[in-house]
């Protein structure tokens, strides 16, 4: 067997059986990697592959021969640069974090290496995690492993990047809006963004507080599983983390998906969605309707706002968040002026990319006074709207299926400078964010240029395993 | 149109620059990203209420029982300038004060 | 002459006793070696989330409810947006349109009747770190975080105070709360508790009132600080007014500092320079729910307050208002002398015994009364044994420090070391005998005229009785006999 394109759980096999040890599983990973680098355009999917995962993977070996393996033990993952991982480097892909090494970990973290996992290195994203293409990051973007001139999506590019082209087996990513989703559909593998509070969020660099979650990359939905079985659940760090055990879901059972209800909302599925995505999500939908579920379109209008609120709210509470960055206690410092004011704007002018810096300023100018009510006040209340309309729309169905993007992955630099028509690659997405409900992209498959497409499964809250369970299904039919 | 003085402001707020060549395109950029925004003036959202059903009780807040703080080693493995047991900046000169000079 | 009144409000932070902070786990201490009760949470390091202490909450409702406010069911933090070099996160976790508690007052003496301040808002809030600026030529400043996630409260008046003496007095009466409460040490020296006062004057002119421009006064370290700096701004904001007749439409709020050094405030910010907050609710933290229940708990345990407390002392025990104050500082305290002076019938005297020499013996020994073992019922006894004619004022002193020592009773002492006083006249009359014959220089001085002569042979005496003659019955035999020669 291909160590490299093995699931995590033929590789917790293997290992369990003695057929290989975790420190081969990091070495062909990690050539693979250096393979990768080799090219003429390499993916750039990880911004540091760790030295030391070797080591860890050594230590991880004598532990499994001393006879007490942790849950995950020997297993490697890759990780998002904004998860920290006391004592390596985290940057959010970003200049002003120059040099910052983590000095604690991240609970999710903690959770995986107490139960044996190992980190294979930290992965591309766009800066602090503002962006839906992976483009804007200081590393540069990550390529698409289908086709090397088209973009990863993003924000956590690097993370399904690296999953997709097997230089990890699975990863972690994290979500504002749409962010681990939306790279997973193009870069054809699953995504999961864990319903808000599933997952402690102590020890990711916040972006948008409300709307943070940190999700899982991986080829097949079981391995998802797997890691959210040990990763989620409530953590005293985080005061907005659920009360929820997600320890028995692994592996996933298989479910009767006779008469169960599945909702397709057409303001997200049809106008503007491109012919060959439509045309993938009707297979998968008859796919459906021949195991016996009603799946019907039905209209949800508030839909239409999710961009814009969701524009509203990320970025205001972005612009608190990242006020922490000012130069003077860790990271990048500009010390060329004179006054305390001088060493901020400087610092964070240098420090911060264009589009942080857009959403700064957008951020700001929703909060100030004049603009408040207007805006950040607006966007809350019709959050609180939509959030209602969707908990009423699961009184009916079990699941609101739409396509993750509305578009193929599009060529680098194609849209860089026109943030509007880039926010708006995110109006499938964003509803489950503001909603806090779970989401999973679906890999569907190709399109005839070979780029692929993704589809997109939203359910209740806390209702991860039902996803999971319906991806299992059509993982085994697709074989994709 | 975001005026000069409301794109100072919050550029202020911001603690942030944009230079004298880009600060067209950056005003046109952000003006686009606000224009749209105006699609949530039409939604009625008299009936919505505020959401006191996600507040959690006294019994879930932390007991106020001592941890272990960062030992000094940790704090120097990240300060950009750690001096005597500070954190060291340049000198806080006001912008006052500065002009005054 | 210009006739005017003066316009106060205050805001009044105090540092809440917690053995945590406010949002994390590090000790909540004052001082020590810089930077070494920070985490990842009071540093604002990225990732790090804030959880709200419990302990926090129940201060701020305990505060609220001896200040008559009303508590709020749900209560919610916000953020306020500012950025400064000891304030790591680059915004305070306050609490901006929902505080836990509003709508209180505080009643206070001023010029012998009592007014009432109306409290708008009690709401919690972080502290920020310390800036420390060294006069060396290192051009560096140095932050310590040490300070940085205490909890505090702000407590916002109406602006209802008219004097300067009025603002002290108001923030003495909170001080006395809170110290009462023991949430607090409220030390103005260490900043544990700090008083910004909005200040301006009505002028009434023509017929019609004028207001002056309000100046947010800021860094009155000190009660004569405060006292000093507002009669300061009134008299500026009188002459200024005399000179440039401005008005609060003309110029809006003015932050000035006062420097103790020259007893003047200096201007800080003007209104253009005044910063826009943005505040919005903290998506960190959930919205609290307060239950009916605990408020009832926490009510009841606030017990009676010093001020009503202290009425009541003069009122049922006829003390003085002086002791009175000084004994209703302190719930201990006060429970041990009212435990004492129950049933008897000079509580006066109960009160003298607790304060000055009860006080004067934790003072020197270094504990507080609530580690003090000495039973209340034995200082009743030692007054009742001095009532008695049984031992003197003096001997009783020596009683007292024995009893202290061994937590003895007092008439236990007595009996043992054989101090009780001698009241028998025939015995007194021996010893008298005794001394005026052993002394004969002095009875003679006695008779030469020279006054001193009668406290010397009284001192004999006293000494060959080791101090317990009545001293009454023994001057008065002695007078007898030297008369009688
Ligand atoms: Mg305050
Ligand atoms: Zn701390």
């Amino acid at each position: 067997m291909n160590i490299i394109e093995a699931p995590l759980s033929e590789l917790k096999e293997m290992l369990d059986n003695g057929d290989i040890s975790a420190v081969e599983i990091v070495r062909a990973f990690r050539e693979n990697y250096e393979r990768d680098e080799r090219e003429e355009l390499p993916l750039n999917g990880y911004i540091e592959f760790f030295d030391d995962a070797e080591k860890a993977a050594q230590k991880s070996d004598q532990v499994r021969e001393s006879g007490d393996p942790g849950i995950l033990e020997g297993l490697p993952i890759a990780v998002k640069d904004n998860i920290l991982i006391s004592g390596h480097e985290v940057t959010c892909g970003s200049a002003i974090l120059e040099g910052f090494k983590a000095p604690y970990s991240s609970t999710v973290v903690e959770r995986l290496r107490a139960e044996g996992m190992i980190f294979l290195g930290r992965t591309n994203m766009d800066e602090f995690a503002m962006g839906s293409t992976c483009e804007y990051s200081v590393y540069g973007p990550s390529r698409n492993p289908y086709e090397r001139n088209h973009v990863t999506g993003g924000s956590s590019g690097g993370s399904a990047c690296v999953v997709s082209a097997a230089q990890a087996p699975v990863a972690l990513g994290s979500e504002t809006g749409g962010s681990v989703r939306l790279p997973a559909s193009f870069c054809g593998i699953y995504g999961l963004k864990p319903t808000y509070g599933s997952l402690s969020r102590y020890g990711l660099v916040a972006f948008g507080s409300s709307l943070d979650q940190i999700g899982i990359l991986g080829r097949v939905p079981d391995d998802i599983a797997l890691v959210l079985s040990v990763a989620g659940g409530y953590d005293p760090n985080d005061s907005t983390s659920a009360n929820v055990d997600f320890s028995g879901i692994y592996p996933l059972k298989r479910m009767k998906l006779k008469g169960k209800r599945v909702a397709i909302p057409v303001e997200i599925s049809e106008e503007g969605v491109d012919e060959e995505i439509r045309g993938k999500i009707k297979v998968f939908s008859d796919w459906l309707t021949g195991m016996g579920v009603t799946v019907e379109k039905i209209s949800l209008p508030v839909l239409k706002l999710s961009v814009a609120i969701y524009y509203i709210i990320a970025p205001a509470e972005a612009s608190s968040n990242l006020s922490r960055f000012d130069g003077i206690k860790y990271g990048f410092r500009d010390t060329t002026g004179e006054t305390l004011e001088d060493l901020y704007v400087r610092t964070r002018t240098r420090g911060f990319g264009e589009e942080v810096k857009r959403r700064i300023f957008i951020g700001n100018y929703v909060l100030s006074s004049g603009y408040y009510d207007e805006y950040y006040k607006k966007a809350m209340e019709v959050r609180r709207l939509l959030k209602g309309r969707i908990s009423e729309l699961f009184t009916k169905y079990d699941f609101i299926l739409s396509p993750t993007s509305p578009v193929l992955p599009f060529r680098i630099g194609e849209k860089v400078d026109d943030p509007l028509s880039l926010y708006l690659t995110d109006i499938c997405t964003t509803f489950a964010n503001l909603a806090s409900i779970p989401a999973l992209s679906v890999p569907l498959g190709l399109s005839k240029k070979g780029l692929p497409i993704g589809l997109q499964i939203a359910g209740n809250m806390f209702e991860e395993e039902k996803l999971l369970r319906v991806a299992k299904l059509w993982h085994e039919e697709s074989n994709f | 149109m975001i005026d000069d003085k409301t794109l100072e402001s919050i550029l202020f707020m911001s603690k942030l620059d944009v230079d004298e060549n880009v600060r067209e395109k950056f005003r046109s950029q952000i003006d686009s990203v606000i224009t749209y925004f105006e699609i949530l003036k039409e939604v009625d959202t008299e009936s919505v209420t505020s959401s006191a059903e996600e507040a959690v009780g006294m019994d879930e807040l932390r007991m106020d029982e001592k941890k272990e703080s960062f030992s000094t080693a940790i704090l120097k493995s990240f300060a950009i300038h750690f001096m005597d047991g500070y954190f060291a900046v340049p000198r806080i000169i006001e912008k006052r004060k500065a002009e005054e000079k | 002459m210009v006739k005017y009144s003066v316009v106060i409000g205050c805001e009044v932070h105090v540092q809440l006793l917690t053995k945590t902070k406010a949002f994390c786990s590090c000790e909540n201490r004052f001082g020590g070696i810089p930077n070494t009760r920070v985490c990842p949470v009071c540093l604002g390091l990225p990732g790090a989330l804030p959880v709200v202490n419990r302990a926090m909450v129940e201060y701020a409702i305990k505060a609220g409810l001896a200040l008559n406010c009303k508590v709020a069911s749900v209560t919610k933090f916000d953020r306020k947006n500012y950025m400064y070099p000891d304030l790591p996160k680059g915004y305070q976790i306050s609490q901006y349109d929902i505080p836990i508690c509003y709508e209180g007052y505080l009643d206070i003496e001023s010029d012998g009747s009592t007014r009432r301040v109306r409290i708008r808002r009690l709401h919690m809030e972080e502290d920020a770190g310390k800036n420390i600026h060294l006069e060396d030529d290192s051009g560096l400043s140095y932050v310590d975080f040490n300070r940085c996630g205490t909890p505090l409260l702000e407590i916002v008046s109406e602006p209802d105070i008219t004097s300067p003496e009025e603002a002290v007095s108001y923030v003495q009466g909170l001080k006395e709360i809170m110290l009462y409460l023991e949430i607090s040490d409220c030390n103005m020296e260490e900043g544990s508790l700090r008083c910004d006062a909005n200040i301006n004057l009505h002028i009434e002119e023509g017929g019609e009132v004028f207001e002056t421009p309000i100046a947010e006064v800021k860094n009155m370290n000190s009660f004569k600080a405060m006292k000093n700096a507002l009669h300061y701004e009134v008299e500026r904001q009188l002459k200024e007014w005399r000179e440039h007749r401005y008005t609060l439409k003309d110029f809006g709020k003015i932050t000035r500092g006062y420097d103790d050094r020259t007893g003047k405030t200096i201007l800080q910010r003007s209104k253009e320079e005044e910063s826009d907050y943005r505040y919005f609710p903290e998506p960190d933290l959930k919205p609290i729910l307060i239950p009916e229940e605990l408020i009832r708990e926490i009510r009841q345990s606030i017990g009676e307050l010093p001020r009503e407390k202290r009425k009541r002392l003069i009122s049922e025990y006829g003390i003085t208002e002086k002791d009175a104050k000084i004994l209703s500082s302190s719930v201990a305290l006060s429970a041990y002398f009212e435990r004492a002076a129950k049933g008897y019938r000079e509580p006066r005297k109960i009160a003298n015994w607790v304060i000055t020499e009860l006080g004067g013996f934790l003072n020197s020994e270094g504990i507080s009364i609530e580690e003090c073992n000495l039973p209340p019922v034995y200082i009743r006894k030692l007054v009742e044994l001095i009532d008695g004619g049984k031992i003197s004022g003096k001997i009783a002193k020596d009683v007292f420090a024995e009893m202290t020592r061994t937590n003895s009773n007092p008439e236990e002492i007595v009996r043992r070391k054989g101090l009780s006083q001698i009241t028998d006249r025939e015995e007194l009359q021996r010893v008298v005998k005794g001394v005026v014959e052993g002394n004969p220089k002095s009875v003679a001085d006695f008779k030469g005229g020279k006054d001193h002569a009668f406290k010397f042979l009284m001192g004999q005496i006293m000494k060959v009785t080791r101090g317990r003659a009545n001293p009454r019955i023994a001057r008065d035999i002695l007078k007898e006999m030297l008369e009688d020669d």
